[in-house]
Order: structure tokens, then sequence, then C-alpha cells
């Protein structure tokens, strides 16, 4: 019996020793033909070797090739990681702390190898969402999961990750793996803040360039004047409701169309004080504008509707203005305007004019949205406008 | 509308004077511009002020809605909020201390005199 063990070390020792002159790995067809050793003896050998974790196999197209493992020591590897990792038994016992750990909460390594993690006081792993998690792991159910980890204060973010761990003798046990995230939230939520506080001084700006004018306003006697110094100011709010809108979707990349031009309509009305009598009708659902679009986009559905409710109805006469926009996709939109007032006057070109409103029209059309715009000036007024978003 | 008098807190010049402008064309009071917390309080003992027009970003070192929380629960005083913060986080925050309404920035003129006549209304009601 003893003899077949020291036979068998020696033919491991050779197996190993050939091995290791060929990093690359070796068949057992060429261990079995170098070493002049049967196919079966090879297998077997390689088998005990691979179960001890002295040889790993790779598959190599139909050929598994065998070459010496580069393992290291778990507890050198535990040790070298950054994070705290802890290792628990079936029966929730430590068997096993990385420095790091012991670092993070105080202990010694003898204090803290045989406690049980459930009536531990560590901080975080002993939380009741990672005990709960852990039950579940070692009864087999689920794999390996991340559990975000917070405190009271909001100052340390942990990420938790549990992994299911087989001890030699085949029992369940319990890797955790404790990241500390608290800078990268930290910095997370820092830009959030951030981002926040720029579109409140954006609107906030806003709101100082709309007092100005207002101020000027307030000085002036003729209405004509005082009535550009109003279009100028609802100009500005137009502006920024669109910032508003952008701040409040989901991505802070988009404007909701119809949302804003709810808005928009419901601002103009007041400060325009239009009737009830003229409706506005919006079909504009689940369109978003990409923000480098949605300036312009604003400006333009200011001035357009600005026009109409200015010129296209007399006084005390009902209307509808109807605003329709798809998104016919790759970025690109058509917007169908139309109000069924009294049209353009015959004299005025809407291609060529000089007066702001419709200039400012086209040339946020054709200089900035990459679009193209026809009027119709019949029964009321009709604009088919195409754009395009850029696609950051 | 029998002398109503408006308090305005407000840290930027410029908006304050534009505020200050609009109320005063209707025909209110204006008891005092201010942009810290204590000048709020000095103002409300010393001029007694019917309505409190409230930014929440001042100077100092309370924010608009504490120093309403304080108003509310020392002067029983509602204020009117005129905020560019328009997020439901500090909406919700201000809620809290009953104002009678809150206002987003940019200022719409007939919003800001919808929301001062039924503030007024409401005054008159409870005197």
């Amino acid at each position: 019996m003893s003899r077949q063990i020291e036979e068998s070390k020696r033919e491991l020792a050779r197996v190993m020793e050939l091995l290791k002159d060929e990093p690359r790995g070796l068949s057992i067809t060429d261990i079995s033909r170098i070493l002049n050793m049967n196919r079966n003896s090879v297998s077997k050998y390689l088998n005990m070797l691979l179960i001890s974790g002295h040889v790993d196999m790779r598959s190599i197209g139909v050929a598994k090739v065998y070459f010496l493992s580069h393992r290291v020591p778990i507890s050198a590897m535990l040790d070298f990681s950054s994070d705290a990792i802890l290792v628990l038994n079936a029966d929730q016992r430590i068997v096993q702390a990385n420095d790091n750990f012991l670092t993070f909460t105080g202990y010694e390594r003898d204090e803290m190898v045989g406690i049980r993690l459930p009536e531990s006081s560590l901080p975080v792993v002993s939380n009741a969402s990672v005990l709960q998690s852990i039950s579940e792991l070692l009864r087999g159910s689920g794999e390996s999961r991340e559990i975000e980890w917070e405190d009271d204060s909001g100052n340390y973010f942990f990420l938790v990750k549990l992994i299911p761990t087989v001890f030699d003798d085949g029992s369940p046990g319990i890797t955790i793996i404790l990241e500390d995230v608290t800078e990268i939230r930290k910095a997370l939520r820092d830009k959030e803040r951030l981002i926040d506080e720029i579109h409140l001084r954006v609107r906030n700006n806003l709101q100082i360039i709309s007092s100005l004018i207002n101020i000027q306003a307030s000085s002036i006697e003729d209405i004509n004047i005082k009535d550009l110094l109003r279009e100028a100011e609802g100009r500005i709010i137009a502006l920024s409701l669109v910032h508003e809108n952008l701040h409040h979707s989901t991505d802070q990349q988009h404007v909701i169309a119809d949302e804003y031009l709810e808005s928009l309509v419901e601002d103009l009305r007041k400060s325009m004080g239009i009737p009830v009598g003229i409706k506005v009708i919006i079909a504009a659902e689940g369109v978003r504008i990409p923000f480098d679009c949605a300036i312009p986009f604003g400006l333009l559905i200011n001035e357009l509707l600005t026009n109409s409710f200015r010129h296209a109805f007399s006084k005390n006469t009902g209307g509808i203005v109807k605003i329709n926009l798809e998104d016919d996709g790759k970025d690109s939109f058509s917007l169908i305007f139309s109000d069924n007032g009294k049209g353009l006057p015959e004299w005025l070109d809407p291609y060529t004019t000089d007066s702001l409103g419709l200039s400012l029209i086209r040339n946020l059309i054709e200089r900035q949205m990459s679009g193209k715009m026809a009027v119709i000036s019949e029964k009321g007024t009709h604009y088919e406008i195409n754009f395009q978003a850029d696609g950051v | 509308m029998d002398d109503i008098k408006i308090l305005i807190v407000e840290d930027d010049a410029i908006i304050s004077m534009d505020i200050e402008q609009r109320v005063k064309k209707h025909g209110y009071i204006v008891s005092g511009v201010v942009d810290r917390p204590e000048k709020v309080f000095a103002n409300v003992m010393n001029e007694r002020p019917d309505i409190i027009l409230m930014d929440i970003n001042i100077k100092g070192d309370m924010d608009g809605v504490e120093v309403a929380e304080k108003l509310l629960d020392e002067f029983d005083i509602h204020v009117i909020y005129i905020t560019a913060y328009s997020d439901m986080s500090m909406r919700e925050r201000a809620l809290k201390t009953e104002p009678l309404g809150y206002l987003v920035k940019p200022i719409r003129e007939s919003e800001l005199l919808e929301m001062l006549g039924y503030a007024a209304g409401k005054l008159k009601f409870n005197q």
C-alpha cells in the first residue's frame, strides 16, 4: 500500500515537473508519449492534480490541454483586495476576514473568527436585509447578489456583494465583499446638486432679464414701445419655460412637447389676455424634443402663437388654433400649425418679410433647425414645418 | 384696496425693483424690501405687513422656507412664495408652511396680481 503511494507521489512529481517546462500546456497524448506512461495512468494522475488544484485544464477545440495552475493562496488574495471581505460557513459563523475588514471594524482576527454574524453587531453586514439575503442564499435560492447600503445620515455608502461559496468538504458558505462606494456616491450627489443649482441660476438670470425689460417698460409712455418691450419679455418667458420643462424631464435632455406647449399656451393666454372663445388644440402626445432643438422650438412656437393670438382673430370672435407635432423618427419632426382666422394680409410675403415675428420664425427654422416651412394663407394661416434635431 | 402693506423678501436688487414696481402700480403699499432673515423679522415687528412675498434662496443662515416656518409659528403669517425653484421636493417643503401661494419665476404679472387679489380677499374675510 505505502509502496503504491510512494510510487504515485513520484509519478505525480514527474507529471508536474514536465508541465513546469510547458507553460502553454500539454495534452494527455503528449504527456503519455514524453513520459512513456500509459494514457490511463496519465489521465488518473491529471485528475488527482486537478482536484488538488495543482493543475488547470483548458479545452482547445476538441483537445484538452493541461498546465500548472497559477493559484494564489486565497488568504493572500483576500488581503490584497481593497474591499473588506468576510467568509461565512453554513452556520453563518465567520471563518475568515481579510485585513481590510478587521481595520474597518476595529476587531482582532482572533476575536472575529467564530462569531455568528446574526448575533454580531458588525457594521453594515449585520443589517436586516443583508442577513435575510444571506439565509436565502445559504438555503440555495438564488445566485450572487448586490445590496446597496446607506447609513441614516447619508454620509456612508457601501455595496455589499454576497457570493455563494463552497468549502473543500462540500459544505456551503457565503463570501461577503464590502465595497466602499461613499466617494463615488457623494460625487454623484454633488453633481446632481450642481445641475439643480445651474438650472436655478439660469431661471434666476432669465428673471433678471425679464425684470430689467419690465422696469424699463414701466417708465415709457408710448404704448407702441411699451408693447414691443412686453413682446421681448414674452420671448424671455418662452425661453425660461423651455428650461423649466427640460429640468423636469426624466433625463434632462429632452422637452416633453405636449407639456411644454400647454404651459406656453397657458402663459400667453394670461399675459396677452386671450379670450376663452379662442381655443388651442394640441396634438403632440409622446413627442420629445431633444435638447439642442428645444430652445429654437420654444421660440418658434412662441412666435407662431403670438402671431395668431394678435392678428388672426378680430376682437370678441372665437377661433381655433391647432398645433400638430409628430416625431418622424431619426431626429426629424413635422409640425403643422394652423389657425382659422383671417389669414396673412395680401401684401405680406411670409418668405421675405422683415417683420420681426415672421423673420424670427423663418430664420429659426432655416438657420437653426435644419428645417423648411411652407405657408398657406387662405381661410386662416397654415404652416407646414419640418425640422431636424442634430442628434447628440 | 385699502392700504394693504406688502413686504418683499428678495436678495436680487433688479428682481426686487421689478416686483416693487408691479405691486405699487396696482395700489399696494410696500412696507419694505429685504434680503435676509433678521431684516424680515424686524420689518414684521415694526411695520406689520399684511402680505409677504418670499423668495426661497435668500442671504443669511435661514432659507425662505425656514423663515416662513417661523413666521407661521410665531406670527401666524402665511407667505406667498416667489421662487426659481420649481422642483417637487422644494415645493413640498414649502407647502408645509401653509403658504397662500407658490409662484415660479419668471414672474407673470397676471399671476402675481391674481395671487395678491386672493390674499387681499382672504385678509378682508379674516378681519
